[in-house]
């Protein structure tokens, strides 16, 4: 999901960086002092699940956990991307520094989006409801971003629709992936930590 | 059980650190120029290759000067006319949606008298010049022949060694800075309270 360097037009770069920076205004004025170590967790699992690749389909996907971070960090996930993002650019070659607010904003907004939509039925619901949303929310994490991705692209490869085609079906087995493991992780959680999920950034309480 | 989460989380991680260090994920093209033929390979880093992905040559001006694909291996050879083969190349390759690289070739400096007849003499010829007839210029193009094919090994070893992902210490070393950011900021913030 990361766009290359040289592709994108300036007012797209610029776009996204003034979106990216809202979402991170937001996200650190939310980071809570006894969050920072949660967040740098999964700063770090977010930063090396990039180098995990999923070997089907036509193309070179990678996992993402999107939907995951959205659900245990709401709008955090704006500092925690855009930090992740700067270091594989700087250090995986991967994106880059120019496109670093439209890759953050490709990533950090799905997971926001996520955050509202599923966290409240996750951490309220039954048990067999959780599962099914945490699946979902690994799921429309990866498809929000990739039709943001090709929105972003929308001025470069001028056929959306292809080119959201392209890129969703490269990424069906990750969405899947994602989804498998975003259960696990929040059932855990729910086990171990319910108030995990319930706390973060997400909410309008400060 | 509380305990645990931390080391459940990192242990995750880790897990992801070792089973990336076969896999990486880096849009990369490499090419070589021999006389009028570009030759060379694209793909994600560590043998993935870009199957069926369009090559764009242009020349110094940004021009367009031919197209072509890489096999399903990853590897291309493109031909360029003989008047465009000394100016400098850049190969653009396009790896699907938001993924491009691009890799420059200098222009050439040797002294072809003519691209054409040196691709010509190139494999034959190359046994059978006579040395008495101390034609310089025939002898130079043996040479330069001789070199390109000896050096071709390193040079795809080179574009190997540019081909190799990320290692364990740009992975650890992310993972560090991570960690020290949000040290920092719990330094910070833990110094806000204070004052």
């Amino acid at each position: 999901m990361h766009i290359s360097e040289g592709i994108l037009s300036g007012p797209v770069l610029t776009g996204g960086w003034a979106l990216t920076l809202a979402g991170l205004g937001i996200g650190v004025k939310r980071l809570k002092e006894h969050e920072i170590p949660k967040a740098a967790v999964i700063a770090s699992a977010f930063f090396v699940a990039s180098l995990v690749h999923v070997p089907v389909g036509p193309s070179s996907a990678h996992m993402l956990l999107i939907g995951l971070s959205g659900l245990l960090l709401g709008w955090v996930c704006f500092p925690v991307m855009f930090v992740a993002l700067l270091l594989q650019a700087i250090l995986f070659q991967f994106g880059g520094i120019v496109v670093l607010g439209v890759n953050t904003l490709i990533m950090a907004l799905p997971a926001v989006a996520v955050s509202l939509l599923f966290r409240k039925v996750i951490s309220h619901g039954s048990r067999k409801l959780a599962t099914v949303f945490s699946f979902l929310s690994g799921v429309a994490g990866v498809f929000f971003s990739a039709i943001l991705c090709s929105l972003a692209l929308l001025f470069t490869e001028k056929n959306f629709l292809k080119t959201a085609q392209l890129i969703l079906a490269a990424h069906i087995p990750v969405m899947i992936l994602e989804g498998i493991l975003t259960v696990f992780v929040i059932s855990y959680l729910g086990k171990v930590k319910p108030e995990f999920l319930g706390e973060s950034g997400g909410r309008d309480e400060k | 059980m509380k305990n645990k989460l931390p080391y459940l989380l990192y242990a995750i991680c880790l897990i992801f650190v070792f089973v990336s260090n076969t896999i990486a994920h880096r849009v990369g093209v490499y090419a070589i120029k021999k006389e009028n033929i570009i030759e060379g390979e694209g793909g994600f880093g560590k043998g993935r290759p870009c199957k069926d992905c369009d090559i764009v040559v242009l020349d110094q001006n940004g021009q367009e000067l031919t197209k072509g694909k890489t096999d399903d291996q990853g590897f291309f050879k493109i031909t360029i006319s003989p008047e465009n083969a000394k100016v400098a190349h850049k190969v653009i390759m396009d790896g699907g949606p938001g993924h491009r690289a691009e890799w420059v070739l200098e222009g050439g400096n040797e002294v072809s008298p003519d691209a054409k007849e040196v691709t010509e003499s190139k494999t034959d010829n190359a046994q059978k010049i006579d040395l008495s007839s101390s034609n310089i210029e025939t002898l130079r193009m043996v040479v330069r022949e001789e070199v390109r094919r000896a050096i071709e090994p390193i040079q795809k070893d080179l574009m190997r060694t540019m081909d190799s992902g990320p290692g364990f210490r740009e992975i650890f070393g992310g993972i560090g800075y991570i960690v020290g950011i949000a040290a920092l900021l719990l330094y910070l913030r833990g110094r806000e309270k204070k004052d």
